[in-house]
C-alpha cells in the first residue's frame, strides 16, 4: 500500500502572530518498496512533509494515509504507537540523541520502551548494530568513543532496532565526510534491496540522490511540484530549474558542453555512459 | 617564501597507547590559501587544535609567524591565529550578533566606544549588518558561521583556520561560505587554512596536505596531488568528477590536458568533436 498525502496542509502556531503555513495542498504518492529523495530548496517544507509520516505533525487540513492508518485534520490520531513502529524517523544529526552509557544499551532503548523484554531487544539492537556496520567488540563501548559518522549510523540503528517496514531519513548525510556519507547511503540501499524496506530521503546532495535513489518529490513552497523516476529529473533541464538545485557534477558537465555546442545525451548520467559518448562523438 | 606556520614532528595521543598524529611535518606560506584533506581519523582537527594550543602536544615543534608554541607563547599566538569549527551552534556564546562579536573584542580589553565601529565593519564585511541585534535561534547555520567569522576577523587575525565550517550547511550555505572565505582571503592577504571534504574547495585552493593515519602523506599544488589517484583512492579520498572523466576518458583511447577546471576541459572536448 503506498503512502499517500491528499490536499495536505500544515501551519505552524495558528492563530497567533508567528504562524507560518509550512505546507499548502500538497497531493502526492510515495512508492512502496522504493528510495524516494524528496529535495528542495530550505524552507520549502521537506522536513514538515516527511515529520507527518509517523504523525509527529497532524495536518491542519487534508488527509495522510500510511499502510492502513489514516491520520487526517481535526481528528484524534490513535494509532501513535503502532504506526511508529512501522514507520522510523531518523532527524537530522540524530547522534545528538544518544544518550546510554553503551552502544547497545541505546540501541535496546527503543525496542523496550515499545515493550519487548530485555532479553529480546539485546539481540533486535546486536542485529541492527551489525547490520549498520558496527563491530561486535565495540558494542559495549560508549557513544562517546565513535567517530561522527560511526555516531550517526549507532542512531540509525537505533531506529531499525524496531525493525521498521518505512525508514525515513532527514538529511542522513549532512556533515558526514564522503566516505561517511557513501557508508550511510549503501546502508540505505542494502536495506531496501534486500528486506525491501521503503527508504524516504531528504537531501540536500545531488551527488547522491543521483546515484542511490529510484524517485525524486521536488517541495516548493509548500507543495510537491514535481514527482518523477530519478533519470527522468536528472535529463530535464526544465526539472532541475524549477527545483532551484546544484545539479551534479556530471550533469553540470553536459550543460558547460552543451552551452559550447556540444549536445551530449542527456542519459548519459554514469561517468562510464558519459566517456562513451564523448569518445563517440570525437571519433575513437 | 615566508612560512606563516611550520609543523615538525608532530605527535599527539589521546590514550597514551594510539597516536592521532605520529609524526606530522609540514609548512604553510603565508598569504597561501591551505587546504588539509584525508580520511576519518587521520588527524586533521586534531592538528588544528594542537596548532591552536588548545591539546597539548606530546612530542615536535609548531611555530605560528616564527613564534614557537608553548605554554607563554600560547596567548600571543592566539592573538594571532583564529579557528572557526564545524557546528555553527556550538560557537556562537553572545544573545545577539552584536554581542558575539564584542564577545573577542571585550577579552582583548577594547574600549568601548572603540568597539561599535569594529562590530559595524566586520558585520558588513560578512554581509550581515541588518542582523546585528537578531537572536542566534533565529539565524540560519550558514548567517552564524558568518558571524564566528566576524568574530575571528575583527580580533585582527593574520591566520584563520576553518576545521570543516561548511560541512553542516546546505548547498546555498556552503557555497556562500567558501565565496566569502575566498574573497577576505584575496582581499585582505591572510593565510587561510582549511581542513575540508569538499573537493571542489580543494581543486580552488594554492595547496594540498593529503593526511592519512597521523602524518602528511601528499601534499603539493592541487594539480601535483590529484595525479597520484591511486594513493588517494586507497585513502578512500574522493578524487574531482573531471580526473575521473579525464581517466574513463583515457581508457577509451581520448587523451584530454590535465586540469582541474571542468569549463577548460568541456571547451577542450567540444573542439575535439567540432574539429572531426
Amino acid at each position: 500500500m503506498p503512502i499517500s498525502f491528499e490536499k495536505v496542509s500544515y501551519e505552524y502556531a495558528p492563530h497567533t502572530p508567528f504562524s507560518y503555513q509550512a505546507l499548502r495542498g500538497v497531493d502526492l504518492q510515495l512508492a512502496e518498496g522504493r528510495i524516494t529523495a524528496i529535495i528542495g530548496a530550505t524552507g520549502s517544507g521537506k522536513t514538515t512533509l516527511v515529520q507527518h509520516l509517523n504523525a509527529l505533525l497532524i495536518p491542519s487540513e487534508g488527509t495522510v494515509r500510511v499502510m492502513e492508518h489514516e491520520i487526517a485534520a481535526g481528528r484524534r490520531f490513535k494509532d501513535a504507537k503502532k504506526l511508529r513502529q512501522k514507520v522510523g524517523l531518523v532527524f537530522q544529526f540524530p547522534e545528538y540523541q544518544l544518550f546510554e552509557e553503551t552502544l547497545i544499551k541505546d540501541v535496546a532503548f527503543g525496542p523496550i520502551n515499545f515493550g519487548m523484554d530485555a532479553d529480546k531487544a539485546a539481540a533486535v539492537a546486536a542485529q541492527a548494530l551489525s547490520t549498520v556496520g558496527i563491530d561486535k567488540a565495540d558494542f559495549e563501548k560508549s557513544p562517546l568513543e565513535l567517530s561522527g559518522g560511526q555516531k550517526r549510523r549507532v542512531a540509525i540503528a537505533g531506529i531499525l532496532a524496531m525493525q521498521p517496514k518505512v525508514l525515513v531519513l532527514d538529511e542522513p548525510t549532512a556533515g558526514l565526510d564522503p566516505q561517511g556519507a557513501a557508508a550511510v547511503m549503501e546502508l540505505f540501499r542494502r536495506l531496501n534491496r534486500s528486506q525491501g524496506i521503503t527508504v524516504i530521503i531528504v537531501s540536500h546532495d545531488m551527488e547522491y540522490v543521483l546515484d542511490y535513489c529510484d524517485q525524486v518529490v521536488v517541495m516548493s513552497h509548500g507543495q510537491a511540484v514535481i514527482q518523477t523516476d530519478v533519470k527522468g529529473f536528472f535529463e530535464s533541464e526544465q526539472y532541475m530549474d524549477q527545483a532551484n538545485i546544484d545539479p551534479p557534477a556530471i550533469v553540470r558537465f553536459r550543460q558547460l558542453c552543451a552551452a559550447k555546442g556540444l549536445k551530449l545525451p542527456a542519459d548519459a548520467l554514469t561517468i562510464d555512459a558519459l566517456a562513451d559518448q564523448i569518445a563517440k562523438r570525437i571519433g575513437r | 617564501m615566508e612560512n606563516a606556520i611550520e609543523v615538525k614532528d608532530l605527535q599527539y595521543s589521546y590514550d597514551q597507547k594510539n597516536d592521532a598524529v605520529s609524526g606530522a611535518s609540514f609548512t604553510i606560506a603565508k598569504g597561501s590559501f591551505t587546504t588539509i584533506i584525508g580520511p576519518n581519523g587521520s588527524g586533521k582537527s586534531t592538528v588544528a587544535k594542537l596548532l591552536m594550543g588548545l591539546l597539548e602536544k606530546k612530542a615536535g615543534t609548531i611555530v605560528v609567524d616564527g613564534i614557537e608554541l608553548s605554554d607563554t607563547t600560547v596567548g600571543d599566538i592566539r592573538q594571532r591565529m583564529g579557528i572557526v569549527f564545524q557546528n555553527p551552534d556550538n560557537q556562537f556564546i553572545g544573545a545577539t550578533v552584536r554581542d558575539d562579536i564584542a564577545f573577542g573584542l571585550e577579552n582583548r580589553c577594547v574600549e568601548q566606544p572603540k568597539m561599535d565601529p569594529i562590530i559595524d565593519e566586520y558585520a558588513a564585511k560578512v554581509g550581515m549588518t541588518p542582523f546585528l541585534d537578531s537572536e542566534p535561534t533565529n539565524l540560519s547555520g550558514g548567517q552564524k558561521q558568518r558571524v564566528a567569522i566576524a568574530s575571528v576577523l575583527a580580533m585582527d587575525m593574520d591566520i584563520l583556520l576553518f576545521d570543516e565550517a561548511t560541512s553542516m550547511l546546505d548547498p546555498t550555505g556552503k557555497r556562500d561560505i567558501s565565496k566569502l572565505v575566498h574573497d577576505i582571503h584575496d582581499q585582505q592577504g591572510l593565510t587561510v587554512v582549511a581542513i575540508t571534504h569538499n573537493i571542489e574547495e580543494v581543486a580552488a585552493s594554492d595547496y594540498v596536505i593529503v593526511m592519512g593515519a597521523g602524518k602528511v602523506v601528499l601534499s603539493g599544488t592541487p594539480a601535483a596531488v590529484f595525479k597520484h589517484q591511486a594513493q588517494l583512492l586507497k585513502l578512500q579520498m574522493d578524487v574531482p568528477f573531471v580526473y575521473k572523466l579525464a581517466a574513463a576518458l583515457k581508457a577509451r583511447g581520448v587523451k584530454t590536458a590535465e586540469t582541474l577546471d571542468m569549463e577548460r576541459m568541456a571547451s577542450e572536448i567540444c573542439r575535439s568533436a567540432s574539429k572531426k
